[in-house]
C-alpha cells in the first residue's frame, strides 16, 4: 500500500536541487503554474515538458519515480483526454465512427488539458522529492508571512500544515500495520459486495481515527509541556538563507512562462 | 518438522530509493508442539519473519514451508486456502485492531471469516476468551471500556478463537505490567502442552520467556545467529551481545555469586528458585 503513494515522499539525496532554499522551490510553484495555465498548443506542451525534463534531470532521481508519481491520478489524467476527444469539435475530422466523431481540435485540446496536470504534478514531485517536509511548510511560512498583515493566521496554518505532513506517514504506517493484522484474521474484500467492502473498511479503519486523535492530543500536551505557545516569538534551528542559486532557480521559471505566452 | 526456511531473503522497497534488507538468506527449521522464543534486537527482522508465515510478506528469493503449505518466491501474490486460519499471528499492540462494538463481536470476526458456522464460532470464541482468562462478561461490553490488560487478552483470544494451529505472537508482552507478563507466557505455554499448538514469541526480553521456551532462535541482520536450549544460549556471551539481549538475572546473579566465592554454577539457573536452590547447596556444602 505505502509503496503506491510516493508523490508526498522525500528522497534523499544531495543534487543542486536539494540544496536550493524551500523557499525558491516554492516560488516556482506559482510561477510554472502561470506557465501551465497560458499552455495553448502542442509546441507549448513540448516547451515545458522539456523544461520540466531538464529540471528533473537535475535532481538526479531516475525519471521512473516521477513516472510513478502520476500513477494514482493516471485515471483522472486519461479521463480529460477521452473527454474532450469526445466533445470537442474544432479542426479536421480525424475519425468517424458511427456516434463517434474524433477531431483534431479536440485531440489537441484534450492532449494539451492532460498534460497541463501531469505537468504540474510532476514540478509538484520535484518539490516534495527534493525538500523535506518541516522544510516545506516552513518556507511556505516564511513566504506567505507578509499575510498576517491581513488577518490570515499563517502560524496557525503553518503549524497545521507541517504536524500534518510530518505525520502521514506514521499515520499511514498504522493503518498499514492495522490492514495486515486483519488480513491476518482472515479478512478477505474480494468476495465480498461493494457495500460491504465500503462498511467494513471504514470500520476497519476507526481505530486508526481514534489512534490519530490520541496522537494529537499526546502532542499537544507534550508541546505545551515543552514551552510551546502559539504565535510567541521563537527561534528556528534551520535558517534559510537566500543564495544566488536559489535566484537562479526562480529566474529559470520565467524561461516556461515566456515559452507558454509565445508558443 | 512443522516449519522451513530456506535461503529466505526480503528486502523491503518502499523507504525512498535504496532498499532495505529484512531477510538475508534466512535458514530455520523448527518442530511441532514447541514454544519457541524469537529473539534479537530492533531492525533485526524478527517481525519480518513472522510476516512471511502467514503470506503477508513473500520473499523475494528462497523456499518457505509451513505446515502443509509451500510458499515459493515466484508463485505471487495469492496466498493458499486455510494459511491464515492454521497460523495465526498476533501483531504488537493488538488491542489497537479492536473495532467492533462489542468484544465478543470482534471475537467472532476471525473463527466467521474462515467459515466457521455461527454456533462454531461462538463456541471457539467462549472457549478462547476462558483461555487467556478473559471474563465471560466482558464479551458484550464494548472494546474501547475494557482497561488495557483486558484489551490484549482479548486481542490474543481474536487470534486463538480461529484454532490455528501455529500462533506467532509479535512481543506480546509489551507494556504489560510483570504479573501480567508472566500470566501471558503461562498460558502461552500451556498451549503447546495442552493444545500440542506451536507457538513463536518474538521478544527482547529474554528475561520472561527464558524459563517457558522449549527452544531459543537469536536473529541478527536477517540470519539466524543462534538456534538452541536456554541452557546452551545463556553462556554464549558473544551471542548475547550480538543479539542485543541480556543474560536472566538469576544467571548474572549466579555469575557475580560464584566470581566472588572462587567458583563455576553447574548449570543455567533459568529463576529465582533455581538460583535459591544452588545457593543453599553451596552452602550446606
Amino acid at each position: 500500500m505505502k509503496r503506491k503513494i510516493i508523490l508526498g515522499r522525500y528522497m534523499e539525496g544531495d543534487s543542486w536541487v536539494h540544496r536550493l532554499d524551500p523557499r525558491a522551490k516554492t516560488a516556482a510553484m506559482p510561477l510554472f503554474m502561470v506557465a501551465v495555465f497560458l499552455v495553448d498548443g502542442y509546441m507549448g506542451v513540448l516547451a515545458l515538458l522539456l523544461f520540466t525534463a531538464v529540471v528533473i534531470r537535475t535532481t538526479r532521481i531516475p525519471y521512473r519515480y516521477y513516472i510513478r508519481a502520476m500513477k494514482p491520478l493516471l485515471f483522472l489524467l486519461l479521463f480529460i483526454l477521452v473527454f474532450h476527444i469526445l466533445y470537442d469539435a474544432g479542426g479536421g475530422k480525424l475519425l468517424d465512427v458511427g456516434a463517434f466523431k474524433v477531431y483534431a481540435g479536440g485531440l489537441e485540446k484534450g492532449i494539451v488539458s492532460a498534460s497541463r496536470m501531469g505537468l504540474f504534478i510532476m514540478l509538484a514531485a520535484v518539490l516534495t522529492f527534493t525538500t523535506q517536509p518541516e522544510q516545506l511548510a516552513q518556507g511556505l511560512g516564511s513566504l506567505l508571512r507578509p499575510l498576517t498583515c491581513i488577518g490570515v493566521p499563517t502560524d496557525r496554518l503553518v503549524l497545521m500544515l507541517g504536524i500534518a505532513l510530518r505525520f502521514i506517514p506514521t499515520i499511514f504506517e498504522e493503518a498499514e500495520r492495522l490492514w495486515k493484522a486483519q488480513q491476518s484474521r482472515g479478512l478477505d474484500l474480494s468476495s465480498r459486495p461493494l457495500r460491504e467492502k465500503a462498511r467494513l473498511i471504514i470500520a476497519l479503519l476507526v481505530p486508526v481515527t481514534t489512534g490519530a486523535f490520541r496522537r494529537a492530543i499526546g502532542l499537544a500536551d507534550s508541546m505545551e509541556a515543552r514551552g510551546y505557545r502559539l504565535g510567541a516569538r521563537r527561534s528556528r534551528f534551520r535558517a534559510f538563507v537566500w543564495k544566488r542559486a536559489d535566484t537562479l532557480f526562480v529566474a529559470a521559471f520565467l524561461l516556461p512562462v515566456a515559452a507558454a505566452a509565445l508558443l | 518438522m512443522v516449519i522451513s526456511f530456506e535461503e529466505v531473503s526480503y528486502r523491503y522497497r518502499d523507504r525512498g530509493m535504496s532498499p532495505v534488507l529484512g531477510l538475508d538468506g534466512l535458514n530455520l527449521e523448527l518442530e511441532e508442539g514447541r514454544m519457541i522464543a524469537v529473539l534479537g534486537a530492533p531492525g533485526s527482522g524478527k517481525s519480518t519473519l513472522l510476516q512471511h508465515m502467514n503470506g503477508l510478506i513473500r520473499a523475494d528469493d528462497g523456499l518457505i514451508r509451513i505446515l502443509d503449505f509451500r510458499l515459493a518466491s515466484g508463485d505471487g501474490k495469492k496466498i493458499p486456502a486455510g494459511l491464515r486460519q492454521r497460523v495465526g499471528l498476533v501483531f504488537q499492540n493488538p488491542e489497537q485492531q479492536l473495532f467492533e462494538e462489542t468484544v465478543e463481536k470482534d471475537l467472532l470476526f476471525g473463527p466467521l471469516n474462515f467459515g466457521r458456522s455461527p454456533a462454531e464460532a461462538a463456541e471457539a470464541v467462549r472457549r478462547a476468551a476462558s483461555f487467556v482468562g478473559l471474563d465471560e462478561e466482558l464479551l458484550g461490553q464494548s472494546p474501547f471500556k475494557l482497561s488495557s490488560g483486558q484489551m490484549r487478552k482479548a486481542a490474543v483470544a481474536a487470534v486463538l478463537a480461529a484454532d490455528p494451529d501455529i500462533l506467532a505472537l509479535d512481543e506480546p508482552t509489551a507494556s504489560l505490567d510483570p504479573a501480567s507478563r508472566e500470566d501471558l507466557m503461562q498460558r502461552l505455554h500451556g498451549l503447546t502442552r495442552m493444545q500440542g499448538k506451536t507457538v513463536l514469541v518474538v521478544t527482547h526480553r529474554l528475561e520472561e520467556i527464558v524459563a517457558f521456551a522449549d527452544e531459543f532462535v537469536v536473529i541478527k541482520d536477517g540470519k539466524v545467529l543462534f538456534q538452541g536450549t536456554a541452557g546452551e544460549l545463556v553462556h554464549r556471551q558473544e551471542v548475547l551481545e550480538q543479539g542485543g539481549l541480556m543474560a536472566p538475572s538469576s544467571v548474572r546473579m549466579a555469575g557475580m555469586l560464584a566470581a566472588q566465592l572462587g567458583l563455576e554454577p553447574a548449570e543455567m539457573l533459568p529463576d529465582a528458585a533455581a538460583l535459591a536452590e544452588w545457593y543453599a547447596e553451596l552452602l550446606g556444602s
